[in-house]
Formats: C-alpha cells, structure tokens, sequence
C-alpha cells in the first residue's frame, strides 16, 4: 500500500467515507490501516516459512501462535484507531465493522 | 485396423484417483480442518460502484491411523496444495481470480476487487464465491453468496433548520409521503451553514428476488456531514 494506485485510493476513500469518516478522520487513519496490511502480510510470510521448517523436521506448525499474533496485531490496531480517530469517527468506524460482519462467513471456528 | 492405445498419463490417474477413491471412501479427509473466514463488500462514492471478494485462513488437523485414515502415506505424497478462489462478478465485469497454490497447512489468501462505473437507478447485479480448492479433496470450503442487486441511488434531502451547531436536513419526498418514518439521525458534525436541498448518492442493495430497496420514500431526519457538501445541488 506504500504506492497504491490511483483506483485502490478511490476504493479506499469510497469504502472509508462509507464507514462514517470525514476527511481529517480518513487521513489519519489511512497509514494506520497500510500499517496493518504490512504486518499482516508479514505475519504470514513468517507463519508459512515456520510449516515449511516444521514439515522438514516432521513437526507441526504452531498455528495457536500465529492466531494469538494475529489477534494481537488486530487488537493493537484498534488501539491506533482509537489514538488518531475523533469519537465520533471511532463510533462510525466502530458501528460500520459490526454492520459489515453481516458479509463475513467463517467456515470453521479458529482453533478448533 | 487402428490399435488403441492408453496414455501412461491416464493409467497413472486412473491408479492416483482408484488409491484416493478408496481412502475417500474411508473418510480420509475428515481430519482436514478448515478454518477459513470469506468477506464480500460494495460501496460507491456516487460515480463507480465497488465490491470485493476475499478468502482467507489455513487448514487444521493432521493425518493418521489413529484417527482412521489408514492410507496417510498415499494422501500425504506429495504434500497436497490448497489453492484459494474468489470470484467478483459486477454487472458483466469481473470473474474469477485464482491465488497462488500453497502447501495444505499453509495460511492463504486470496481477493478479487472490481469496479464499474455506474448510471444511477440503474440495477448492477454482484455475484460473489469462494472456495479452495484441494489438490487431493476437491473443492474445500466453497461458499456461494446469494446475488446481490445494486444500484446508486439519488435521494433528496431539505433543509430544516438548526439547532446548535448542527444543521437537519429530512428527507425530500417528491410524492409527497412524509408519514412513514425510517431510521433516525445519522452522523452529526460541525454545523457548515449549508442550506437548500442535499443530494445524497448511496447505494442501495437487496439480496432477495422481488426484495425491497434499503432506500425507502419515507420521512428520514439525518444531519448534515462535512463530506456531504461534495453532494450539494443548488437551489
């Protein structure tokens, strides 16, 4: 996200200003949610090398860990939201999460 | 005469496919745990209409006699591969997108995100699927979303005053139908001195044959945004 273009900015601006947020809200948390993607990203690549070693050493890999990380990471990014939002927008962007989670699906419970 | 001949490819196939048969039939599958999460979104900013379509997470569990799988060996060589699907259909464009193919334990994701510039009140119907897709047990976690119908809808709003430092617009309902009533403030910021009529640009969706748009004719206060004045027509 360090370069996106010009049709992910539009993307992300319009999916923004639909989660309640005016202008000053939306710049402050753009670089929160790059930031997430990044670690997220990372979080993978480093979860993925670990069940490629774990397979060569006839192990299993640690998903509890990467789950527990993956939370965290989740968790500390609601802390920065919480930081750089005004109230009003964490109570818009708030609001809109629980309203989007309406389109998620979970095949299977994490961890199980 | 023309003698027929079969491909070592095939026989090697038919040989793969008479193993797993028979450690399907065992239920040598069951011990895969799925644990994937699908998301499937839209939004407009009045000009393009945009959706996403994403698939993501890993799989649990491990093979073994104990847990009744006696074919382990056959399931386990080579190491199958789960490879993560979204399709996003907008109006006629879009399709399916196709992530890399990673080790079965291995975390995965996948998404597909579309955009088409849409005429307003006009229908775009979105179509959205996920799956992954095992190299060894087929289609793994496959979710089919019912099809959405959406379409950028113009909704007028009149000026009614202030109070404070917040300014009410209602609902301008050319029908004249002000006696239904509908959700209730929205957003409140900063009052801007905008007057006149609103012209707001959302999206409306439903998700049912003959379902009713979310954009009713009916009497809505909403306070004005900051960002609204992007939308503002002129008296």
């Amino acid at each position: 996200v360090s370069n996106p273009s010009e049709e992910r900015k539009a993307r992300q601006l319009s999916f923004l200003r639909t989660a309640g947020l005016g202008d000053s809200d939306i710049q402050a948390v753009v670089p929160v949610l790059a930031k997430f993607k990044s670690q997220y990203a990372y979080l993978i690549e480093r979860y993925n090398r670990s069940v490629v070693i774990a397979k060569a050493r006839g192990a299993t890999p640690d998903v509890a860990t990467f789950l527990r990380k993956r939370e965290e990471l989740v968790q500390s990014t609601r802390n920065a939201l919480g930081t750089v939002l005004s109230t009003n927008g964490m109570t818009s962007f708030h609001a809109h999460v629980q309203r989007e989670k309406t389109r998620m699906k979970v095949v299977a419970k994490e961890g199980q | 005469m023309k003698t027929s001949r079969l491909h070592p490819v095939w026989l090697i196939g038919v040989f793969v496919l008479a193993s797993l048969g028979s450690a399907l039939g065992q239920g040598c599958f069951n011990w895969m745990i799925p644990k994937y999460s699908t998301y499937a979104t839209h939004s407009t900013d009045g000009t393009r209409i945009y959706t996403s379509v994403l698939v993501d997470g890993t799989t649990g569990g491990s093979c073994s006699q104990s847990g009744g799988c006696d074919h382990c060996n056959q399931i386990m060589t080579p190491t199958p591969v789960h490879t993560p699907r979204a399709y996003n259909k907008l109006g006629s464009t879009g399709g399916w997108s196709i992530g890399a193919a990673h080790s079965w334990n291995e975390y995965i994701t996948e998404e597909n995100d579309q955009n088409i510039v849409a005429t307003h009140g006009v229908n775009y119907t979105f179509n959205a699927s996920t799956n992954v897709l095992c190299s060894v047990a087929g289609c793994f976690s496959c979710i089919t979303n019912p099809i959405v119908t959406l379409r950028i809808a113009d909704t007028d709003y009149i000026f009614n005053g202030t109070s404070l430092d917040t300014c009410e617009y209602l609902l301008y309902c050319p029908n004249g139908n002000t006696a239904a009533t509908c959700g209730g403030g929205h957003d409140r910021t900063l009052y801007t001195g905008l007057r006149g009529i609103l012209r707001m640009s959302e999206l409306s969706s439903h998700s049912r044959p003959g379902g009713k748009w979310s954009m009713p004719l009916c009497r809505e206060r909403r306070l004005c945004k900051h960002s609204d004045q992007l939308q503002l027509e002129d008296v």
